[in-house]
């Protein structure tokens, strides 16, 4: 019978939603600046500058869920995709926000790189950072009949054949692409890259057997590996993963603490979002972070890293990182 | 005009292949290059488009005047959606079409044109939640 | 068999009341969301998919699958009405739909493309139930030299579309193959002609293309047909839109064999309904008995076309649901949902949620019929559509096409676009152009590029990595046997034929 219901719910709301009138504010001037406390007036949109399926667009929508079931803002959340540019259309999106605090986005490190190799004109320092949410961590993973058993096998075999050891991966400049120039650069092998468009896609050269490694996140390749279909040979984590991944080595363990890509997942807003709303938003995000629901429906069953990093702590983090990813596209030769 | 567009496509193509030779790469790292497809396709296109330069036969077609109106149309369209938002926009649109254009009755004309914007906002607005443009008035 | 078994415990999961219910509220939002130009099945389970947290994950994901289904039927009707697919799959549709419309015959377009919908539908539900696991496991021997095999079988087939002047037709498909290369080329990172256009980094935008290029193009032409609505305004009553005995037998050959077809192209990695239409299209092109009149309005078309599409889509859910990979765009938002709700795509769920998958797929028998039953219900409703006069029919398609090619990725560039691609196509189609090769050869050729290129990278430039096994060998020498041999043999003919004639004339 609860079945029943919710599904009797599902169908009323959507009818429901066709006449509900949302009355939206005719303008954003309404944020009173003599008001300390903000409180959102009409509905939040959570821009996802990818299409739909993709990790951002994960993250956007577990966060909406969490904040309807536990009622932390008093009005609807909408997630909107705007792809296109490598997020470039995105972030034009929400930068003409200017002041809004109904508006947050998505925030990932091939977002802000792309910004600067694609020279364009809204960068990390034009938004307003308002927090982190999540790291993720790569996996270097290999079929489990490959013959290469250990992540020490697969160096010896690159060095002894350059150019034969296949890497799949989705794409120059991708956090897993980083990933891999740091494996070659660090343990002097020759591994050979082969871009997919994919992380599916990926993982179906590497069970068909087309690539013999792949990089790739955790969340990925877990239903594999739980399967005894693929194994991991090393993570970029700081420390080892929880199970199954317990066996897997991190790079400092193997010796090169330098192959290291940071991760994260987490939110920025408009320019000049007013400082209530930051604190708001910073407040509900932390809510979200601490709750039974995103740690079990987010971080758990996607195999990330729960952090969370406020307002401030975020700005100088997001630079940290996209310091990093800047010297590694200049080293690769993406970035002049 | 029907020897110009297979001429304005051979530029194209020789265009195409002049980037891919010169800037993409025909053939990097033991592999095809950005450039491969863009030389070998703007060559055999600009050489195909070259051929039927010369041999076309085709009669001209004629055009009307009453082609560009579609076209003027969306044009003024798009500014009135940067002043006045998508959904009010299209429904101007509407009305502003049937009023100048199929010369009906103004009752007519808004009747259609408010019907249609009252669809367009249920189904695109309320229940798809797309995000549309606002204009300057913000409606 | 314990297939039988699994799927009666299925049966009974799915003939619940609410999962029927779900089924009857997801086909129809799927019909809507489908037929609206722009927004596909990719947004509309986006959309759905929240809403669906709150119930069991059967019940949920059989609503999903529901809207999966109907928009594929859905994506039929704008095509087939006024020529502007509502979802990329359906571009094939309008190549004969529309033309039956012209004619007058819009009712029968809808019927044939509803019943050939079901049925390539159903044969894909049957091959899932009963081979799905192991033709997954086929799908993962086509690597990138495979695809890249199958892509260039398929664009070498356009040549079939070319119709009269092929000259023509090989320029339109040289322009799309140009088009595609648009955008960062992803294998180096670097942007190929995007006049330093941040919109042009992810490549030209494919719906706002195709919006334009057959709809926006539709309204100009129109503008000077207005006076010939009378044709239009002839009474079309249903009865006179359900096909007839032998209607029904000419549909039946082309819906199974390009259902079959249509199952198999689901399966290859990356492919999608869109190239599997196309390549059940360029099939019944090839073999069909009707193949003369193809592409000027013959309902083995349209029924070669929808069921093509329709057994992709579910051909799709065999790498899904048996190896946890997502085999389309819609498909991997839905492989998003599943981890949400708790489930582990991948080799195991089979295993371990046997209530849950069996249900699915049963839940697909239903949802298809339910789909069906829901579309033929609608085509007294759409035969209404056509008889609106032109005069207020062109303002409310540009409107469509401006609403359709913003909604896809909520970008006013793209409205642009759309403008750009509609008169460029009108000035094309006016010179007797052909436009559906040029439309078909930019969705084929970034698939071709990369899986070149990636072979190309996985063999260290050596070459011979594409005629490495069975598969590549077969499919290239496929592309010798039926494309280029008939081309040549044509033209040797064409040359006596031309011989004869001016020897008759000499003598």
């Amino acid at each position: 019978m609860k079945k029943f219901l919710s599904i009797l719910l599902v169908t009323i709301l959507s009818v429901s939603l066709l006449a509900a009138c949302s009355s939206k504010g005719a303008s954003n001037q309404s944020a009173d600046s003599s008001k300390k406390e903000f409180s959102p007036k009409r509905d939040i949109e959570i821009v996802v500058p990818y299409s739909a399926g993709g990790g951002s667009d994960v993250i956007a929508r577990v966060l909406a869920k969490v904040i309807k079931d536990k009622n932390l803002v008093d009005q609807n959340v909408l997630v909107v995709n705007k792809p296109g540019g490598s997020g470039a259309i995105g972030n034009t999106y929400t930068y003409s926000k200017q002041g809004d605090p109904h508006t947050l986005m998505t925030w990932a490190p091939g977002q802000q790189a792309g910004t600067i190799i694609n020279d364009a004109e809204v960068r990390l320092e034009d938004l307003t950072p308002i927090a982190t949410m999540a790291l993720d961590s790569f996996l270097v993973a290999v079929a489990a009949d490959s013959k290469y058993d250990s992540f020490e096998a697969l160096v010896k075999a690159a060095k002894e054949n350059p150019n034969q050891v296949t890497v799949g991966g989705s794409g120059i400049g991708n956090e897993d692409h980083l990933l891999f120039h740091l494996i070659n650069k660090h343990y002097g092998t020759k591994l050979k890259y082969v871009t997919f468009k994919s992380g599916g896609e990926t993982t179906a050269a590497l069970l068909g057997g087309h690539v013999d490694v792949v990089i790739t996140n955790p969340n990925e390749i877990m239903a594999q590996i739980k399967a005894g279909k693929v194994k991991a040979l090393a993570t970029s984590s700081e420390e080892r993963l929880g199970k199954p991944l317990d066996q897997v080595p991190t790079f400092t363990e193997l010796g090169q603490p330098e192959v290291q890509v940071v991760m994260f997942r987490g939110f920025v807003g408009p320019p000049e979002m007013p400082e209530e709303a930051v604190k708001y938003w910073e407040g509900v995000l932390k809510k979200v972070s601490e709750s039974k629901a995103w740690q079990e429906d987010y971080i758990n069953k996607f195999n990330l890293d729960s952090v969370y990093k406020g307002s401030e702590e975020s700005e100088k983090f997001f630079k940290d990182v996209l310091d990093q990813y800047l010297e590694l596209h200049r080293e690769i030769g993406t970035l002049k | 005009m029907s020897r110009i567009i297979p001429l304005i496509v051979a530029i194209i193509g020789t265009y195409c292949a002049y980037q891919g030779w010169f800037q993409y790469g025909f053939w990097v790292n033991k592999g095809p290059g950005g450039g491969f497809l863009p030389v070998i396709i703007g060559v055999l296109c600009a050489l195909l488009c070259i051929y039927e330069a010369i041999k076309n036969t085709d009669t001209s077609v004629r055009f009307e005047r009453k082609h560009l109106f579609p076209i003027i149309a969306t044009i003024l369209l798009f500014f009135a959606i940067n002043i006045v938002g998508m959904i009010a926009a299209l429904g101007l649109f509407m009305i502003a079409w049937l009023f100048f254009l199929e010369k009906f009755t103004i009752y007519r004309s808004a009747t259609l044109g408010i019907c249609t914007t009252g669809v367009i906002y249920i189904v695109f607005k309320l229940f798809l939640h797309v995000p549309f443009p606002v204009g300057y008035l913000g409606i | 068999m314990e297939v039988f078994q699994f799927l009666f415990e299925g049966f009974t999961v799915a003939l619940s009341f609410e999962n029927v219910l779900a089924a009857i509220a997801g086909a129809l939002l799927g019909i809507v969301v489908g037929g609206l130009p722009g927004l596909g099945s990719v947004t509309g389970v986006a959309l759905l998919l929240p809403l669906t947290f709150q119930m069991d994950p059967t019940t949920g994901i059989i609503m999903l699958a529901g809207l999966y289904y109907g928009s594929m039927y859905g994506g039929s009707f704008s095509s087939i009405l006024v020529n502007m697919p509502g979802e990329s799959s359906a571009i094939t549709t309008a190549l004969d739909g529309y033309p039956l419309t012209k004619k007058g015959l819009a009712g029968k377009a809808l019927f044939t493309s509803n019943m050939s919908s079901f049925i390539g539908g159903t044969i894909g539900i049957i091959i899932l139930t009963f081979m799905g696991s192991f033709l997954a496991k086929i799908g993962l021997a086509f690597g990138p030299p495979e695809i890249a095999a199958v892509i260039l079988l398929a664009l070498c087939s356009i040549g079939w579309l070319f119709g009269e002047n092929p000259r023509k037709g090989l320029i339109t498909t040289f322009i799309g193959i140009l088009i595609a290369t648009i955008g960062v080329d992803i294998t180096t990172g670097q942007p190929r002609f995007t006049f330093g256009s941040m919109n042009f980094l992810g490549g030209v935008s494919f719906i706002p293309l195709v919006i334009g290029m057959f709809g926006f193009s539709q309204i100009i032409e129109m503008m000077t047909q207005k006076l010939n609505k009378e044709k239009f305004n002839k009474k079309i009553t249903l009865k006179e839109s359900m096909l007839n005995k032998s209607e029904m037998k000419r549909i039946i050959a082309p819906s199974i064999r390009t259902g079959l077809l249509g199952s198999f192209v689901g399966i290859l990695p990356g492919a999608g309904a869109t190239t599997g239409s196309m390549f059940s299209y360029i099939l019944e092109k090839r073999v069909g008995k009707n193949k003369g009149q193809m592409g000027k309005g013959a309902i083995e078309g349209v029924a070669a076309a929808e069921s093509g599409n329709n057994s992709t889509a579910v051909g799709a859910f065999a790498p899904l649901l048996s190896l946890g990979i997502p085999g389309s765009g819609t498909t991997a938002v839905l492989l998003g949902g599943l981890i949400m709700w708790g489930l582990q795509p991948g080799p195991l769920m089979f295993q371990n949620n046997p209530d849950f998958v069996w249900g699915l797929i049963s839940s697909m028998y239903i949802g298809n019929l339910i789909s069906l039953l829901a579309s033929l219900a609608i085509i007294p409703l759409l035969i209404h559509f056509i008889r609106i006069p032109n005069a207020i029919l062109i303002p409310i398609i540009t409107v469509l096409c401006v609403l359709g090619a913003y909604s896809a990725r909520n970008n006013m560039f793209d409205v642009w676009l759309m403008l750009a691609a509609g008169v460029i196509a009108f000035l094309l189609i006016s010179y007797h152009y052909p436009i559906a090769p040029l439309v078909l050869a930019f969705v084929l050729t970034p698939m071709l590029e990369t899986a070149i290129r990636q072979s190309f990278s996985m063999s260290n430039g050596d070459p011979s990595i594409f005629v490495r096994g069975p598969i590549t060998i077969t499919l290239l020498s496929m592309i010798v046997l039926f494309v280029i041999s008939p081309m040549i043999i044509n033209v040797v003919k064409k040359k006596k034929r031309q011989e004869q004639d001016s020897d008759f004339l000499a003598s």
